[in-house]
C-alpha cells in the first residue's frame, strides 16, 4: 500500500514535471540502466573468462602432475621389479637359515639398485616365515599382525607379482616421524618353482610428489590419500583437505567453484583409479585478462548506445522539446499581450508545426468572429445612432425655431425672438457634426449663446465677461471643452452662492501654449475637491437613472484635454473657498496649430 | 441699392431674413423671393438681382443645381449658400462651386450682416466699371420667329429662361427682352408661361394629376405650377380639371 502510494506520487510528480526535465530524467535512467547492464554483462563475461582460464590452468596443472606421477611411479615400478629379480634377494628368500651375512649381501644387492634413484626411503623384504630385512633410512613402525591378515595379504597377492601402490602399505608401515610414504608392494615368486617366496614393500618418500609439482603459480595444491588423509601439497595446501569427496568419479577432473578466503576460486579434484591418491588444487586468477575482442565489442556497443541515447535526446530536444517550448512561450506571449495575434514562430513543419498552424487558424477564426461581432455591434450602434439623429433632426429643429421666431417677431416679441436666435445658434454649434476640433472663436460663440440662454433663467446672478486675445481666435481646440467648465461654474459655483457672480472667459498665448481661463466668483472649491477632480479615480459606476456625481462633466472634460494634448499637466485649478475659482487650460499651441494645418489640408482635399 | 433675392423653401426663413435685417443700412433691398430653384429660374430675369441667398436643400431643384445653372447664365451674380450641418454632404459639393460664402442655419443676424457687409465691399469695387452699350444685331425679325418655335418645342425644359435662350441665340438678355416684346407684344416670360399653361390646360382636361402635369410642362415644382396655373386661368388646377369633366 505504502509503496503503491509512493509510486503513484512519483508518477504524479513525473507527469507534472516539464517535458524537458522528464526527458533528462528518462535519458539518465536509460543511461543508468544501460551502464548497469554493461557492468553486469562485463562482469559475467569476465567471470566466465576467469572460470575458463582457471579451469584451463587447473587442467594443465593436474594433467602434468598426473603424467609425472605416472611416469615417476613407472620408474619406481621398474626399480621394484629389478629388486624382485635380484639374485641376492632371491637367495635371502630361499635360504633355510638367515644369517647376518646373507642379510648384508641382500642389503648390498638392493642398495646397488637403489643407488640409481633417490626418494626411495626404504625397501622391506619379507620371507614367508616372517623374517624380513630392511634397507634405507628412517625408523618405521611395522604392524606385522595386520600384515598377516588375509585381507591385507590378498590385496598384494591378488596381483601375483604385479605392483600394488598404496599409502603407508595400507596402514601396515608408518614412518615414526609420521611423514606419509607411498608403498609399492609386490609378491615375490621363486623364479624356478614359481612358488610364493616373499613380499617386497618399497617405500617411496612423499618428496617425490613435491618434486614433481613444485609450488603452483596461482592457488594451492594438495595431495590426499583415497581415505582423505593429507599427504603433501603447497604451502597452504592443507586447507583444501575439506574439499575431499570420497565418492568422486575417478580418472576425471572435477571442477567446482568455491569460496576460499572470500574469493571465488576454482577447486579442481582428480582421483586416480589405480593409485590411492587424490589431487585437489585451487586456482585463483586475481584479474582475469578479458579477451580484447570481447572488450572491444562491449565497448563499441556501450559507446554506440551512449551515442544513440544522446542522439535521441538531442533529437527529441530539438524536434519536440524546443518547438514545444517555443510554441508554449509564444502562446504565453500571445496570452499576456491580451491581443488575439497570430504567433510568429519558426517551428519545423511536422506535427508540432501543425499544432502551431491550428492554433494560428484558431486565432484567425476567433479574430474573424470578433471582427464580425464588433462589426455587427458597430453597425447596430450606427443604426441606433441614425435613429437618434433622426429623432434630433436638426433641420426640423431649426425650421421650427425659425418659424417660431417669425411668429414671435410678428407678435412684436423681440425678446422671444432673440432667445430663439441664441437657442438656434447654440444648437447649431453644439450639434455640429464633423470636426472634433473647432476654432476658439466658435467655442466662444457657443459660450455666449449658452450664457445668454442661462441668463434668461438666472439673469440676476450671472454676469459674463470675455477677454479673448485676437491671435487666439483661429486656434483650434477640442470641441466643447469650455461649455462644461462654464456649466460647472454655474451649477456648482454660482447658483449655490445665490448672489450676482462674474464669469470671465479669457485666453492668451504664453510661450508655445494657449492658455484659456474660466474664472468665476462662485463659492469656490476645497483643496480636497480640487484634488479629487484633478487626480481622483473616475467614478464610472453611474447608474442610468442617477444623475452624474458633481464634477463629472468637469472630470470628463479634463480627461479629454489630457488625451488631446497627450499630457497630464494641462489643467490647473486655483480657488479660494467662498471667493473664486479659476480653471486654467493649457493647450500646447503646436498641437492646436498642427490640427489647424491638417484641417486646412483636409478641406483642400 | 443692391438687389437681393431670397431662395428658400421655408417661408419663415425668407420672412425672418427680410424682416430682422436692416437692409437699407447696408444699401440693399429685397427684390423678390422664390420657394424653389424652379421658381427662381423663372423669375430671376425679371428681378435681375445682384445677390442671391440660396438654401442648399430644397425640393425639385436644390441649391447646388440652381447655383450650377445660375453661375453659368449670370456670371455677375453673387451667391450665398445657406446650409445646416446635417447637410454636410451637400456642403462638400459646394466647395467646388464659385459661391461667395456659406452661412450656417439657423441664421444669426450678426453673422449674416457681417457676410453681407463683406459682399457689399466686393460689389462696390465692381460697380465702378462702365456699363456696356447694347450691341446692334442684324436680322432679328426672323430670329424672333425662330425663338418662338424654339420655346414651343423646348418649354418642357424646366431650366429654360430668357437668359438661356438669349445665350443660345447669341443675343444680350436685355436686347432680346426688348425685341421680343416689340415683335410679339408679349413678355418672354409671358409667352413661355402661355405655352406651358396651354399645354397644362389640355392636361387638366385630360384629368392628368397636377404633380404629373407640372413636370410635363417644365415646372416640376407643383406649388409654383399651381400658382402659375391659377394666375393664368383664374382657377385652381383641380377646379379647372373637375369643371371640364
Amino acid at each position: 500500500m505504502n509503496i503503491k502510494k509512493k509510486f503513484n506520487s512519483f508518477i504524479h510528480l513525473f507527469t507534472k514535471a516539464s517535458l524537458a526535465r522528464n526527458l533528462i530524467i528518462v535519458i539518465f535512467i536509460a543511461f543508468f540502466l544501460f551502464s548497469t547492464a554493461f557492468i553486469i554483462s562485463t562482469s559475467i563475461i569476465s567471470r566466465q573468462a576467469k572460470r575458463e582460464s582457471e579451469i584451463k590452468e587447473s587442467e594443465t596443472l593436474i594433467n602434468t602432475i598426473v603424467d609425472n606421477i605416472y611416469a615417476g611411479l613407472d620408474n619406481y615400478n621398474d626399480i621394484s621389479r629389478l629388486i624382485m629379480l635380484n639374485e641376492s634377494v632371491n637367495d635371502f628368500l630361499k635360504a633355510e637359515n638367515v644369517d647376518s651375512g646373507l642379510v648384508n649381501d641382500t642389503i648390498y644387492g638392493v642398495m646397488d639398485i637403489l643407488n640409481v634413484c633417490t626418494d626411495v626411503d626404504s625397501v622391506f623384504i619379507f620371507r614367508n616365515d616372517g623374517e624380513y630385512m630392511k634397507t634405507g633410512k628412517g625408523n618405521y613402525d611395522i604392524d606385522l599382525d595386520l600384515m598377516n591378515t588375509t585381507s591385507w595379504k590378498s590385496v598384494i597377492m591378488g596381483k601375483r607379482g604385479g605392483a600394488v601402490i598404496s599409502i603407508n602399505a595400507n596402514d601396515a608401515i608408518f614412518r615414526t616421524n609420521k611423514s606419509p610414504i607411498i608403498t609399492i608392494g609386490r609378491s615375490i615368486y621363486n623364479i624356478y618353482t614359481q612358488k610364493l617366496s616373499g613380499l617386497l614393500l618399497m617405500n617411496i618418500s612423499i618428496n617425490m610428489i613435491d618434486k614433481i609439482t613444485g609450488e603452483p603459480t596461482y592457488g594451492e595444491i594438495a595431495f590426499l590419500s583415497d581415505e582423505g588423509e593429507y599427504l603433501t601439497g603447497s604451502s597452504n595446501g592443507k586447507s583444501l583437505s575439506g574439499f575431499f569427496d570420497k565418492d568422486a568419479k575417478k580418472d576425471v577432473i572435477i571442477h567446482r567453484e568455491r569460496y576460499i578466503d572470500n574469493k571465488s576460486q576454482m577447486v579442481s579434484t582428480y582421483s586416480f583409479s589405480d593409485i590411492p591418491i587424490v589431487i585437489i588444487c585451487s586456482n585463483y586468477i586475481p584479474s582475469p585478462p578479458l579477451p580484447s575482442e570481447t572488450v572491444f565489442v562491449l565497448l563499441l556497443l556501450f559507446g554506440a548506445f551512449v551515442v544513440a541515447i544522446f542522439v535521441a535526446g538531442i533529437f527529441m530536444a530539438r524536434n519536440i522539446n524546443r518547438p514545444l517550448h517555443e510554441l508554449t512561450s509564444a502562446m504565453e506571449k500571445t496570452k499576456e499581450s491580451g491581443w488575439m495575434k497570430r504567433m510568429d514562430v519558426s517551428i519545423p513543419d511536422n506535427e508540432i508545426g501543425e499544432l502551431a498552424k491550428s492554433y494560428n487558424s484558431m486565432i484567425e477564426y476567433l479574430n474573424d468572429l470578433f471582427t464580425r461581432l464588433i462589426d455587427e455591434e458597430k453597425s447596430l450602434q450606427r443604426a441606433e445612432m441614425r435613429v437618434l439623429q433622426e429623432q434630433i433632426k436638426p433641420h426640423f429643429l431649426y425650421n421650427s425655431l425659425e418659424t417660431i421666431s417669425f411668429m414671435a417677431l410678428e407678435d412684436g416679441s423681440d425678446k422671444v425672438y432673440e432667445a430663439l436666435e441664441h437657442l438656434g445658434s447654440f444648437y447649431r454649434n453644439f450639434l455640429s457634426k464633423g470636426d472634433r476640433e473647432i476654432s476658439l472663436k466658435r467655442e466662444i460663440n457657443i459660450i455666449t449663446d449658452y450664457l445668454s440662454l442661462q441668463k434668461l433663467r438666472y439673469g440676476d446672478i450671472i454676469r459674463d465677461e470675455y477677454d479673448i486675445a485676437k491671435d487666439t481666435l483661429e486656434l483650434h481646440i477640442p470641441k466643447l471643452i469650455l461649455q462644461p467648465l462654464v456649466e460647472n461654474s454655474i451649477y456648482h459655483g454660482i447658483r449655490p452662492k445665490g448672489e450676482e457672480c462674474l464669469i470671465r472667459i479669457s485666453s492668451r498665448i504664453q510661450g508655445n501654449d494657449l492658455i484659456i481661463s474660466v474664472y468665476d466668483t462662485g463659492i469656490g472649491m476645497s483643496e480636497e475637491m480640487i484634488q479629487k477632480v484633478l487626480h481622483g479615480e473616475r467614478d464610472f459606476k453611474v447608474a442610468d437613472d442617477q444623475s452624474p456625481p458633481s464634477g463629472f462633466g468637469l472630470r470628463g472634460t479634463i480627461d479629454r484635454i489630457r488625451y488631446y494634448c497627450d499630457r497630464e499637466d494641462v489643467v490647473s485649478i486655483e480657488s479660494e473657498e467662498g471667493e473664486y475659482t479659476r480653471i486654467d487650460l493649457t493647450i500646447f499651441k503646436a498641437a492646436a496649430d498642427e490640427r489647424m494645418v491638417q484641417d486646412v489640408q483636409s478641406n483642400a482635399d | 441699392m443692391y438687389r437681393v433675392m431670397l431662395i428658400d423653401d421655408e417661408p419663415s426663413v425668407r420672412k425672418l431674413l427680410s424682416v430682422t435685417l436692416d437692409w437699407k443700412s447696408m444699401d440693399m433691398e429685397i427684390v423678390g423671393e422664390a420657394s424653389s430653384g424652379i421658381e427662381a429660374i423663372n423669375i430671376i430675369d425679371d428681378l435681375r438681382p445682384d445677390i442671391a441667398i440660396v438654401d442648399i436643400s430644397m425640393p425639385f431643384m436644390n441649391g447646388i443645381e440652381f447655383t450650377e445653372v445660375a453661375t453659368k447664365r449670370y456670371p455677375e451674380l453673387k451667391i450665398i449658400i445657406l446650409t445646416a450641418f446635417d447637410d454636410f454632404e451637400y456642403a462638400r459639393k459646394c466647395v467646388s462651386l464659385p459661391v461667395f460664402d456659406y452661412m450656417l442655419k439657423p441664421v444669426v443676424r450678426t453673422e449674416v450682416t457681417e457676410t453681407l457687409k463683406k459682399l457689399k465691399a466686393v460689389l462696390d469695387e465692381r460697380v465702378k466699371e462702365e456699363p456696356e452699350e447694347d450691341p446692334v444685331y442684324d436680322d432679328t425679325d426672323s430670329s424672333i420667329e425662330q425663338i418662338k418655335r424654339y420655346i414651343e418645342t423646348n418649354y418642357t425644359d424646366s431650366k429654360i429662361n430668357l437668359t438661356s435662350v438669349a445665350q443660345t441665340f447669341g443675343f444680350s438678355t436685355s436686347y432680346l427682352s426688348r425685341k421680343f416684346k416689340q415683335e410679339t407684344g408679349k413678355n418672354f416670360v409671358e409667352y413661355l408661361t402661355e405655352c406651358r399653361m396651354e399645354k397644362a390646360m389640355e392636361l387638366a382636361k385630360a384629368h392628368v394629376k397636377m404633380f404629373c402635369a407640372s413636370g410635363d410642362v417644365g415646372i416640376p415644382d407643383p406649388n409654383y405650377f399651381g400658382r402659375c396655373f391659377k394666375k393664368y386661368t383664374g382657377m385652381s388646377y383641380s377646379d379647372y380639371s373637375s369643371s371640364n369633366r
